[in-house]
């Protein structure tokens, strides 16, 4: 059952005891604000594209009950706008250069990565030209309006609600962002208009008072027992009942950890060829007696990666308590107009196909309408839903043992009659069988002897598993009573942490051969297969051992890859003998064998 | 130089690579005929052959001696030239003059040179995972 609340008194004193101290990066444009404020600025929109678009409410007409009452015409998009013109060049490089700006700065994001990575990026790059983006200069435009606002509004506001859900009680903390310049400024994968985040924190409902047990907050690529951590969880850093979060830089995603993040590109099919790989990965070590590659699929995947990187470095502005600014907390439900009667677009829409710049709904709505789960089932979205709340834990496994030892009394009571049954059903079978004259019926009971005896079998199966399991549950359960509650990351199976130091410091030619790499790969391509000095396929392999190359050079890995290399011309050269002798090395494969079966047979028959 | 205790297939490996490394030096100094090695039409001028051999036979030759020292670098160096001779030995196998034997015999090298009970004997520790880490910040890594 799930119930919404106006914040009592008493829940917002919770809201307010475990509000989290939000660091942000050096350079960071947008903090967390009201939606009103927002709102006031914006005028509101509907149309199916670009061309027919129309304007709804104008600026300065929009409140929360226009903006609810507001209706788009079938097909149509309904969304705000927040910037009506974006900056043009020259306004653009005004304010660029601006006396006051924080440039944030960063070792370059591709020398991180590899060429295919490279490669991929170079491809979404291009991608950019043919998608619906938001327009060049409406960061700028953005900021400059938002910073008009915080002259007007100082706060630094969260909005927030209580839930009360299966002896949990939610914190909801939402954060509205006026814009999403993670492309714009920190070099990341999109900007829209608009940007909500969440975190939840989840207390124990104890007839004692709340107590804090897990932490929530949305991020990239992952769900359900990846987004929480456990409140005892040592990289979770606390100041007191404040969790300490790094959002990154312009995207605002969620960090529990200080530091820059690689985000992973999911490769279609690359799930197909685990199995393939884990065979290669045997007959390689084990077959081969190579020394172990590891993973073949995770390395795969790892090199795919492509090169945005989200910055949750935690330098900048810290808002909440302890931090160089306070909160405002607003609360919200399901009764104020702009959450419950929107179902729009808070931002700009793009129309863009890929959704990376389109602007999103509101925090109770997803974009197509529906109702986000984060706001109909937070317990779910966090994968706590089968989690049982610590203070009802033990009530929770002393039943499920109840239920198994019943469960075990009454099976070895079946087991027993079963038992009689089928000792009296092998006897009767005994009986027929003497008798030519009833073989038809002996083989019909016969056959329904052994499928009670495989049933009998199955029940013993069973009783077995109903034993280790409430063996293993009153173990649990001792645990549990002395307050060990295990390892605090075990729910987690994708741990995501920050990129090692180590891995982020390149000299200055490593950055630049990484910027320019791609380029000069696909200019010498084209340079030589236009000259006409190679053959294409030539010309790529020679373009690619020289990009690898210089990489190996300026990585000091040139030893690393010559070995490899080395290797890899190893299992071509066997592939090649293994083709031209093709027969002779399937006949000597049969004289082996041969003489393998031979050697085995005399050596049975000398034993008799 | 002590060969003794030392497993045989060192042994045979390295008298192998001495004695190609040997051969190889006299091609160079023109005591019996270099093959003409030629690219895809073009011809590669014969100073170029002859420097290009002679640095796979010091290879060679450097590398079995070291080997036979069960020093780290008679490893690398062995598998570098066996990595020069495949390419070798396979380009002329994509110009359809096949070297079966010598191929053949490059391929059991690199892969019993890869094997770990080879790299066990030969490397440290740390450069014995996977394939050997070599670059000195990746040593440094847990």
């Amino acid at each position: 059952m799930s119930e919404d609340v106006p914040p009592s008194p008493d829940d917002l004193a919770l809201l307010r005891t475990y509000e989290p101290v939000l660091r942000y990066n050096g350079g960071e444009l947008f903090y967390p604000m009201a939606v009103e404020g927002y709102l006031a600025e914006c005028d509101v929109l509907a149309g199916t594209g670009d061309k027919d678009r129309r304007v709804l409410v104008p600026k300065g007409e929009v409140t929360p009950e226009r903006l609810a009452a507001a209706t788009a015409g079938h097909g149509e998009s309904l969304y705000l706008r927040f910037v009506q013109q974006p900056l043009g060049r020259v306004e653009l490089a005004r304010w660029q250069l601006r006396s006051d700006r924080v440039v944030f700065r960063t070792p370059g994001r591709l020398s991180r990565v590899g060429l295919f990575a490279r490669l991929v990026d170079a491809g979404f790059t291009a991608s950019l030209l043919l998608r619906g983006t938001v327009p060049g200069g409406t960061a700028a435009a953005a900021s400059i309006k938002y910073e008009a606002i915080r002259a007007r509004d100082q706060r630094y506001a969260y909005h927030a609600r209580v839930l009360r859900q299966d002896g949990w009680v939610v914190l909801h903390y939402i954060f509205f962002y006026a814009m999403n310049d993670w492309r714009s400024t920190f070099l990341g994968a999109n900007d829209h208009e608009a940007d909500w985040e969440q975190l939840f924190i989840f207390l124990d409902d104890t007839p004692g008072g709340p107590v804090p047990a897990w932490v929530a907050c949305a991020a990239h690529d992952y769900t359900g027992d990846d987004l929480r951590r456990r409140w005892d969880d040592p990289t979770l850093a606390k100041d007191g009942t404040h969790p300490l979060i790094n959002p990154g830089g312009g995207s605002h995603a969620a960090y529990f950890e200080q530091g820059d993040y690689l985000t992973a590109a999911p490769v279609p099919g690359l799930s197909r060829l685990r199995g393939p790989l884990a065979l290669v990965r045997n007959f390689w070590h084990n077959t081969l007696r190579q020394p172990d590659p590891g993973d073949l699929a995770a390395k795969l995947e790892g090199s795919l990666n492509v090169g945005f990187i989200d910055y949750g470095r935690g330098n900048g502005l810290a808002i909440g308590p302890g931090g160089d600014a306070e909160w405002t907390p607003i609360p919200i439900d399901d009764g104020v107009a702009w959450v419950d009667g929107y179902r729009g677009l808070f931002g700009l829409d793009t129309y863009d196909r890929f959704a990376g710049e389109r602007a999103p709904a509101g925090p109770k709505y997803n974009r197509n309408g529906s109702v986000r789960q984060t706001w109909h089932d937070p317990l779910g979205w966090a994968g706590l839903a089968k989690v049982a709340p610590p203070h009802r834990a033990s009530a929770v496994l002393e039943d499920r043992i109840a239920a198994l030892d019943a469960e075990a009394v009454a099976l070895d009571r079946e087991i027993a009659t079963s038992g009689e049954e089928l000792a009296a059903a092998d006897l009767e079978v005994r009986a027929l069988a003497d008798e030519v004259s009833l073989a038809a019926l002996h083989a019909r009971r016969l056959e329904a002897l052994r499928d009670a005896e495989d049933a009998q079998a199955a029940r013993r199966r069973k009783r077995v598993e109903i034993g280790e399991t409430a063996r293993a549950s009153r173990e649990e359960l001792d645990r549990i009573k002395a307050g060990d509650w295990g390892d605090p990351r075990a729910h987690l199976a994708h741990e995501h942490h920050p990129i090692p130091a180590e891995e982020s410091r390149y000299g200055l030619l490593v950055e630049v051969w990484s910027a320019v790499s791609v380029s000069l790969l696909l200019l010498a391509t084209v340079a030589l297969i236009y000259l006409g000095i190679l053959s294409v396929w030539v010309t790529i392999i020679v373009v690619i051992a020289a990009y690898a190359f210089v990489e190996a050079a300026f990585r000091r890995r040139l030893t690393l890859l010559l070995l490899r290399l080395t290797l890899l011309l190893a299992a071509i050269g066997t592939i090649v003998l293994a083709v031209t002798y093709a027969t002779q090395v399937l006949v000597v494969a049969l004289v082996v064998l041969a003489v393998i079966i031979l050697l085995d047979n005399v050596r049975e028959l000398r034993g008799r | 130089m002590r060969i003794a205790g030392r497993p045989f297939g060192i042994i045979i490996l390295a008298v192998l690579a001495l004695a190609g490394g040997l051969w190889a030096m006299a091609g160079v100094a023109g005591l019996h005929g270099l093959r003409e090695y030629t690219l895809k039409g073009i011809d590669v001028p014969a100073d170029v052959v002859r420097l290009i051999v002679a640095a796979w036979a010091v290879a060679l030759v450097a590398g079995a001696l070291l080997l036979l020292s069960l020093h780290r670098w008679g490893w690398v160096l062995l598998m570098l030239a066996t990595g020069g001779g495949l390419l070798g030995s396979l380009w002329q196998w994509w110009l359809g003059n096949p070297e079966s034997i010598r191929l053949a015999i490059l391929v059991v090298t690199a892969f019993y040179l890869n094997a770990h009970e080879v790299r066990d004997l030969l490397l440290r520790p740390a450069e014995r995972a996977e394939v050997v880490p070599l670059a000195p910040q990746e040593e440094a890594r847990p």
